[in-house]
């Protein structure tokens, strides 16, 4: 009897589990996670504000595309209502609307985004986003068409290695060839980061070895070799993504003459949806920092402000 | 053949097995309770990684005596904390709650009987279960793995012993999913006691 009942303790015990239907149990679940709301939390000099954007509609749909190359499938649809970003908020829409809009993105049989839209609250596209992958669906271009200024549209190509590591990105841009350029992957003094347009920017190091990191953990230096503006940037997991204006720098980096503070505008861009979508997107947000933010003024050293998106999800 | 029926089978050789050697020689078995404490590393190298997951467990273990010097049993460990540290911004971390279930066979090895101390060595055969809590979701992975431990022990009774420290290594099979790196070991020390019950030699 004894044993019999030390048989049942243990089949019980080995039938024992911590792990709930509800959970991701791969990277494949983690994937297809998909999004309700986010909560967008703004602290600024002027006071914090919170607001909602929800997922209107989520949907499954089966569209075949073909182009010359590439052929796939569009497999799922999303809207979004997005709250106003007013005049005063830290974070703005580039089109400069600032009252409710609407977001479109749809999304390739493997969860990669194909193209992205933004509408102001008359329904008009303001903005649009195309996503463009090689026959091996590897993301090859990326463009930006900005309806309000159609003129002004970048066509980015991405470059790879032999290895398939991305080595630069050309931009063009045909009717105003100063949006134009190349970015030069490579940082300095240990650090990460890439040229645009005479700009350095650098996901900067910490520690020995490493050269002055002013605080925040990007920062984008002229050719002085000084900051013309610092952030910090983080995001996890999926969980959130932190966008910090870092305007409180250490003025001892800045010799006798003292560190400006720039007091930073973030622009709304679909990587700060997508960017899980996609294989390099951590790095495709760092890279395109050249469009989303946008250090705009020089003044004494300041309070940091922050934007935060924290993703809600629907298991 | 699935883990639960494997397990099935080699509890029921182990049983069977057990009460046919013991009408001949000794019908004894005994039961331990530790503490055990879980480190698995991870390379926290790019945000996202792992840096390492700790948990602290309740172990629960049983064996059957074939003879003073092997006992062949099961274990089951159940973390009652843990956090996972996940590399991101630089040299910075984010610090994420992680359950840890650990369940398997083993068999132990131990030096005779002595007045004070018994030293032990034991191969086990664990399924590993990980658990991260996040805001909105939990990820959740498993893993077999295999794994040896050392050990010492002390007598305190003819049938109390004090396990003093045991000490092992697990490597698992697969990769934690969600972990960013190759590493795929955990380390392990417990601290507890074991009590004999039947019949002593």
């Amino acid at each position: 009897m004894v044993r019999l009942l030390y048989f049942i303790f243990f089949a019980f015990i080995f039938s024992c589990t911590i792990i709930e239907d509800s959970d991701i149990t791969s990277q494949e679940e983690l994937d297809n996670l998909r999004f309700v709301s986010i909560e967008i939390k703004q602290d600024t000099n002027t006071g914090s504000s919170t607001a909602v954007a929800k997922v209107t509609t989520d949907s499954v749909v089966d569209i075949l595309l073909t182009t010359p190359s590439f052929t796939g499938t569009l497999t799922r649809t999303l809207w979004m209502d997005w709250p106003a970003l007013g005049s005063s908020s830290k974070l703005k829409l580039k089109s400069g609307v600032t009252t409710t809009f609407k977001s479109y993105a749809s999304f390739l049989e493997s969860g990669k985004p194909w193209t992205f839209y933004l509408f102001d609250n008359d329904s008009t596209v303001s903005d649009q986003v195309r996503f463009r992958y090689d026959v091996n669906e590897r993301l090859n271009r990326i463009i930006s068409i900005p309806y309000l200024d159609y003129l002004d549209t970048l066509r980015d190509e991405l470059i790879y290695d032999a290895s398939g590591n991305l080595t630069s990105i050309e931009r063009k841009c045909n009717s105003n060839p100063s949006k134009a350029g190349t970015f030069t992957f490579g940082g300095q003094n240990n650090n990460v980061g890439f040229t645009f347009q005479g700009m350095r920017y650098e996901n900067a190091c910490q520690g020995d070895g490493c050269g002055s990191n002013w605080g925040g953990n990007y920062h984008v230096l002229g050719a002085d070799n000084f900051p013309t503006g610092v952030m910090n940037l983080t995001t996890f997991q999926r969980e959130y993504l932190s966008m910090q204006d870092f305007n409180s720098i250490n003025q001892s980096n800045c010799g006798s003459t003292g560190c400006d503070a720039w007091i930073d505008t973030f622009y709304f861009h679909p990587l700060m949806l997508l960017k899980d979508q996609l294989e390099i997107g951590d790095d495709l947000l760092f890279i395109y920092m050249v469009d989303w933010w946008q250090p705009v003024s020089a003044q004494e050293s300041t309070n940091n402000e922050k934007v935060t998106f924290s993703f809600d999800y629907d298991l | 053949m699935t883990f639960r029926s494997f397990i099935s089978v080699v509890m029921l050789s182990c049983f069977f097995g057990g009460a046919t050697y013991a009408q001949l020689k000794l019908p004894t078995f005994d039961v331990e309770l530790k503490i055990q404490q879980n480190l698995t590393p991870g390379d926290g190298q790019n945000d996202g990684d792992i840096e390492f997951v700790e948990t602290t467990n309740f172990y629960g273990g049983a064996h059957v005596q074939i003879n003073q010097h092997i006992a062949l049993g099961g274990f089951y460990s159940r973390s009652f904390r843990g956090e996972g540290r996940i590399h991101y911004d630089q040299d910075n971390s984010i610090d994420k709650e992680v359950l840890q279930l650990q369940k398997g066979i083993d068999v132990r090895f131990s030096t005779s009987r002595a007045k004070k101390w018994r030293k032990y060595v034991s191969i086990n055969y664990t399924q590993v279960e990980m658990v991260q809590v996040n805001e909105g979701y939990r990820l959740a992975d498993k893993s077999n793995a295999v794994g040896f431990n050392l050990g010492i022990m002390c007598k305190l009774s003819n049938n109390l012993y004090l396990n003093v420290i045991e000490l092992g290594v697990k490597l698992m099979s697969d990769y934690i999913f969600w972990f960013g790196s190759e590493n795929n070991g955990i380390i392990d020390a417990k601290m507890g006691v074991t009590y004999n019950i039947g019949k002593r030699k």
